[in-house]
């Protein structure tokens, strides 16, 4: 199969082709001329090809917007949550893991070691993913280690990320994770539930339990 | 024979270990280094003391190693060209100034030549750093901080090289252009050889440069972006159980990512090889399925007849009620004065299987049925009534009999 076969193959399945998924059909479709051999063919069965931003993913979009199509789309954003559900929370974990210096973006190496490591350093986390239901396959005799494989497949499935180094456990994030941010940009973009908006920081003084109560008004905040 | 600068090649040549050693850090008299060699270093200058005990390599021999081995660490500064515009500046003034004195001016140009030179080969250096960084997205720092203060970093010392850069043409191009008027064509050409003709591609990189920059900064902010509304999805998911999701008008623009779809998915439609063993088994398995022989002809029937079916008419028993009407419409017949329905019920058998107030009834609806007159017996107006509304008796008379007058005035007819 040549690549540009290949490369509609994954479009027509619904896949998001980026350099660290498909990287051959990639390639192809960031050439002029499998660029135009895709849209072409898109164009026949009336679809198209987007990107996810200007230098993400390829995709098949739909090419004309019909009412019907309005009215799926109203319906789907009704009941976001399943999109969003267990994919956030895997993500989220991830990040955690991370600590200050998170990397989960197109093109970025997560190291199952590394995220076991420190799921088991952080009682929090760990409770965290051992609470966790969406994970497909666990059970109640799994170990923290075996849920972060497990959380770590079923982000391979859900096509989140890839597996590069077979040997060491290493994964790459794929472009499909802009589609998730993309989503989720949607939703503040169009609800206040995600907004910082009016949030206002603050920190009660505290109060001490080894300071008389005549003397607490005075460690109180005014 | 001997030169100085032979003498100084062969001590880094001895020991260039500890240079090498040196360049990655601060060296210290230890195990793996011998004082000796220090001192032999420090004879010709390439190590300089630092705190109370190290060493660290002299920063121009640094600066020539690592452009040699296009190593550049994450904060590397870009060479500055400011002094050297200034001096050729300077130089060209000073040209002017000494323009009797032959000897002086020809010192003066070579100077200025070699300052010219001087700021080609560092503006090229500065390029071809920029351009490794770009190539490599300068990415020898490990976190997030650490590279947007890299951007901040790179950020500044381009702006800064990009003024020089404008800085430099405006005085390249005064001295090139004073140079031909004064008559000296070889230094004007110099001039445009060196400076002049790639100061477009120096301006080009360091735009695409700034532009890069730009660009990498936005990506940054849009990943911290990302990442909060990560963290913050996943406490809204957690915190709002019963949150499905929210209402979005999308009568306009809809974004690409929302339109993403796929084909359904198409049944496979393989063609039987006798090669493929799976395909060989699976019409085993099929023929093995069929049916043994072919099923025997069945004749072809003549077309059915339907007959539709009556049932017989049954006898209609004769019922008392039936009996006793017939004998009251005969009586009725005879009776010229009129009979009572109730009293002629007392005579009859059949007619008192019923009650006397549903024979009265019965008897009524035969009889006028039958076109015979009939008359209700009615009862007296209850108290308070002006109208009586029962009746207790009915008298009955032949077909065509006139009325007595006596029914008109008992009561009305119902």
């Amino acid at each position: 199969m040549s690549r540009i076969e290949s490369a509609l193959k994954r479009l027509a399945e619904g896949c998001f082709v980026c350099a660290y998924h498909y990287p051959d059909e990639f390639e192809t479709l960031q050439e002029a001329g499998g660029k135009r051999q895709a849209e072409e063919w898109l164009g026949l069965i009336g679809y198209r090809l987007a990107r996810l931003g200007e230098d993400g993913a390829f995709f098949m979009a739909h090419s004309i917007v019909t009412n019907e199509m309005r009215s799926g789309l109203r319906e789907e954003m009704r009941a976001v949550r399943t999109k969003l559900d267990p994919i956030v929370h895997f993500l989220e974990v991830l990040r955690e893991t991370q600590g200050r210096d998170p990397h989960i973006h197109p093109g970025d190496m997560i190291w199952e070691s590394e995220i076991s490591e420190a799921v088991r350093a952080n009682s929090r986390l760990e409770r965290t993913l051992n609470e966790m239901r969406e994970i497909s396959g666990s059970r109640t005799t799994d170990s923290s280690i075996d849920r972060v494989r497990r959380v770590l497949e079923q982000l391979v499935k859900a096509g989140y990320i890839v597996e590069t180094n077979a040997a060491s456990k290493g994964y790459q994030v794929t472009g499909k994770v802009q589609y998730l941010y993309q989503l989720l940009n949607f939703i503040n973009e169009n609800t206040p539930l995600l907004s910082d908006d009016g949030v206002v920081d603050s920190i009660d003084t505290q109060l001490r339990l080894d300071v008389p109560d005549g003397d607490r008004s005075g460690l109180q905040s005014p | 024979m001997s030169t100085p600068i032979k003498d100084v090649l062969q001590t880094l040549s001895r020991h260039a270990d500890l240079v090498a050693q040196a360049l990655a850090g601060v060296v210290v008299v230890g195990d793996d280094v011998s004082h000796t060699e220090i001192l032999a270093l420090r004879q010709v200058g390439a190590l300089r003391p630092v705190g109370d005990d190290g060493y660290r390599l002299h920063p121009r021999l640094r600066e020539y190693l690592q452009d040699h081995l296009q190593l550049f660490p994450a904060f590397q500064s870009l060479a500055d060209i400011g002094a050297k515009i200034t001096l050729l500046k300077s130089l060209w003034d000073e040209v002017e100034l000494l323009r009797g004195d032959r000897e002086s001016v020809v010192g003066m140009i070579d100077e200025l030549q070699t300052t010219v030179l001087d700021i080609g080969d560092t503006m090229n250096r500065n390029m071809l750093q920029l351009q490794i960084l770009m190539s490599t997205r300068y990415g020898n720092v490990r976190s997030l901080e650490a590279k947007k203060s890299q951007n901040r970093f790179y950020q500044k010392q381009t702006s800064a090289l990009s003024g020089d850069v404008q800085r430099l043409a405006r005085e390249a191009e005064r001295v090139e252009r004073e140079a031909s008027i004064r008559g000296r064509d070889d230094l004007a050409r110099f001039i445009r050889r060196q400076l002049l003709t790639n100061m477009m591609s120096w301006q080009h990189g360091l735009s695409d440069m700034q532009t890069f920059l730009r660009n990498e900064i936005y990506r940054l902010r849009v990943v911290e972006q990302d990442l909060k509304l990560l963290a913050r999805t996943d406490m809204l998911l957690r915190q709002q159980p019963g949150w499905r999701g929210f209402e979005v008008d999308f009568s306009g623009e809809i974004p690409d990512f929302l339109l993403a779809t796929c084909l359904s998915p198409l049944v496979a439609h393989s063609e039987p090889m006798e090669s493929d063993s799976g395909m060989v088994d699976e019409m085993a398995t099929l023929a093995r399925a069929l049916p043994s022989r072919a099923a025997p002809l069945i004749p072809a029937e003549a077309p059915k007849r339907y007959t539709r079916i009556v049932d017989p008419p049954a006898p209609r028993p004769i019922t008392p009620a039936m009996k006793a009407l017939g004998r009251l419409l005969r009586d009725v017949s005879t009776a010229e004065g009129g009979l009572s329905l109730i009293e002629w019920r007392d005579g009859n058998v059949d007619a008192q299987t019923m009650p006397p107030s549903i024979w009265l009834v019965l008897a009524l609806a035969a009889l006028r049925a039958g076109q015979h007159e009939v008359h209700l017996v009615h009862n007296l107006p209850r108290d308070g009534e002006r109208f009586a509304h029962t009746f207790k008796d009915a008298r009955a008379f032949p077909k065509r009999k006139m009325i007595p007058k006596v029914a008109h005035r008992q009561g009305a007819a119902v």
